[in-house]
Formats: C-alpha cells, sequence, structure tokens
C-alpha cells in the first residue's frame, strides 16, 4: 500500500472514528478546512508512526507546517523515503 | 546547578508558570479572532490590562504557559477558582497558537496540568465550562476524562450575541482511569514525564495550609 493510500485511508478512518465529517479528499483540500481538528490530527499522526514508521514532524521542527493535503501527503513521502 | 524555570519538561513541551514577561505573547494570542471569538471580549486586549489582571490573579490562581523544547511559547492554561480546601478547581483560559500544528504540544501541557492538579495538588474535582459551538474545546473536556455535567442556556453575553455554555466536571478517580488513553497518543509506551523540584515546590506552597 502507498504512502498516499494509507494517509488517505486513515484520514477517513479517523474521521468516522472521532465523528467528524470529513471534506472532499484532494491534494488542494486545505487541512484546516478538511474536517478534521486538532486533536484528529494528533491522533492521525500518531497512526501514521505506527503505521509507516515516521514522524516527519518530530524530525523537522522548523519546516513549514503543510496547509494542504497535497503537502501534508508530499511530506510523509518524502520522510518514509 | 539552580532549578529548573520549568515544572515539567514533557515529550512535547515544557510546562511553567506565567510570569509578567509572556505579557505581549498572552495579549496578542488573545486577540487573534479565532481566540477572541470564544472569549467575551468586548474590545482588544491590552498588555496593560492584562498585567493588571495578572498581579491580581497570580497568587491565588494557577497559571501555567506551554512552551516548545526551544522555549516559544504556544498556549496556555490554567486552574482557578480553587474551594476553601483547594480540593476543587476550575480549569480553563485555554488558548493556544497554531492550534493543528501544535497539536500534540496543546494536548501534553493540557494533560500535565490535570496530572499536576490531581497528583501534586492534591484536586479532587476539576471542573470547565465550554462555549456550545466551540467545538475543539467541547472535544478537548472528554479526551481528558471529563463528562458533560449540565448546559446553561444563553448564559453568555458576548458581542456576537448570547451563548450557550456547557458544564464538565472531572473526579480524580475518573482522570486515572482514562489518562492511559491520553498517555498512549502522547507517549506510546515511553516513560511518563516527571515532576522537576520546581513542580514540587510550586505544589508544595500551593496546597490548603
Amino acid at each position: 500500500m502507498s504512502v498516499r493510500s494509507e494517509i488517505l485511508d486513515l484520514f477517513k478512518q479517523v474521521a468516522h472514528d472521532q465523528d467528524m465529517r470529513l471534506g472532499a479528499l484532494s491534494d488542494e483540500l486545505r487541512l484546516l478546512d478538511s474536517g478534521l481538528d486538532s486533536l484528529c490530527f494528533a491522533i492521525l499522526v500518531s497512526r501514521l508512526e505506527s503505521v509507516l514508521g515516521v514522524d516527519p514532524f518530530s524530525e523537522t521542527t522548523d519546516a513549514p507546517f503543510p496547509v494542504t493535503l497535497g503537502e501534508f501527503i508530499r511530506l510523509y513521502e518524502n520522510a518514509a523515503q | 546547578m539552580g532549578m529548573s524555570a520549568y515544572l515539567c519538561e514533557g515529550k512535547f513541551v515544557l510546562l511553567r508558570e506565567m510570569t509578567e514577561g509572556d505579557a505581549a505573547t498572552v495579549v496578542n494570542s488573545r486577540n487573534q479572532p479565532e481566540v477572541a471569538r470564544w472569549l467575551v471580549q468586548w474590545a482588544p486586549l491590552t498588555v496593560e490590562q492584562h498585567l493588571c489582571w495578572f498581579r491580581a490573579h497570580q497568587q491565588a490562581d494557577a497559571l501555567f504557559v506551554f512552551d516548545l523544547p526551544d522555549g516559544t511559547p504556544i498556549g496556555a492554561g490554567s486552574l482557578y477558582g480553587f474551594d476553601r480546601l483547594r480540593t476543587s478547581a476550575e480549569w480553563g483560559r485555554l488558548w493556544s497558537i497554531a492550534r493543528t500544528r501544535y497539536a500534540f504540544a496543546m494536548l501534553e501541557g493540557c494533560y500535565l496540568v490535570h496530572r499536576l492538579a490531581f497528583e501534586l495538588l492534591g484536586v479532587k474535582r476539576l471542573y470547565c465550562a465550554t462555549a456550545a459551538g466551540n467545538d475543539p474545546s467541547l472535544r478537548l473536556g472528554p479526551w481528558l476524562g471529563y463528562t458533560q455535567e449540565g448546559l446553561r442556556r444563553q448564559h453568555r453575553c458576548t458581542p456576537d450575541g448570547y451563548q450557550d455554555v456547557v458544564d464538565f466536571g472531572l473526579l480524580v478517580a475518573e482522570f486515572a482511569e482514562k489518562r492511559h488513553v491520553m498517555e498512549q497518543l502522547l507517549y506510546k509506551n515511553k516513560p511518563l514525564p516527571i515532576w522537576t523540584e520546581t513542580a514540587l515546590e510550586f505544589a508544595s506552597s500551593r496546597r490548603c495550609p
């Protein structure tokens, strides 16, 4: 399963588990408009670390935080390489 | 070696007491529209107003700031309204900058304040109130273990009209029962942060005599 697929699957899973309504997922979708709140993102990042074995946010604290879903996915793809 | 300025050095955040030096940060943060929206704030807060408020509250209340490991403050939260025996208190005055970016830091800051209240201050019950519609705060309460206890209808008069307020409560036994969920998210199976000497001194000065 690709990094992109894992992320998209977990977006949907976390939204479902947390009873949040998720926006239509596209690379242009702004994370703040995705329907997930900060608690959801913490859960998402934690689960992604378990699945992918990387946490790009703990490794690149000075890097700009991704604004869109596409940037979020690329951050993980680069970290997983 | 001097004592740490911090009460606890967590994985994502350093917990310390608020000082007068935080005034500009507090004021700037509280005046951000997404923060001010949920505060009963009829006009932008000024540093002078904040300092006046801070000096009046710093002894009776427990005012905390959450710093990133590099020392950058990213949020705050407080315990206040202690009862006579200091067995219950209100949790609130929470604000954060870039909530999504610093999600873990804010969650850990909130978790550490609750641990400090129950473990070090000997509090038996915490309660908090959140404006209905403030969804992130409404979800944070239950994550910290709170149970909804009530709803005050049209309780707060704000520049945007009257708001309902949701009341939450948390008992020490409930926190003990539910904290493993928070700890699993924050630390997985790694050791929990420990209190510094500063925290122990802070607690002994704040407990009921």
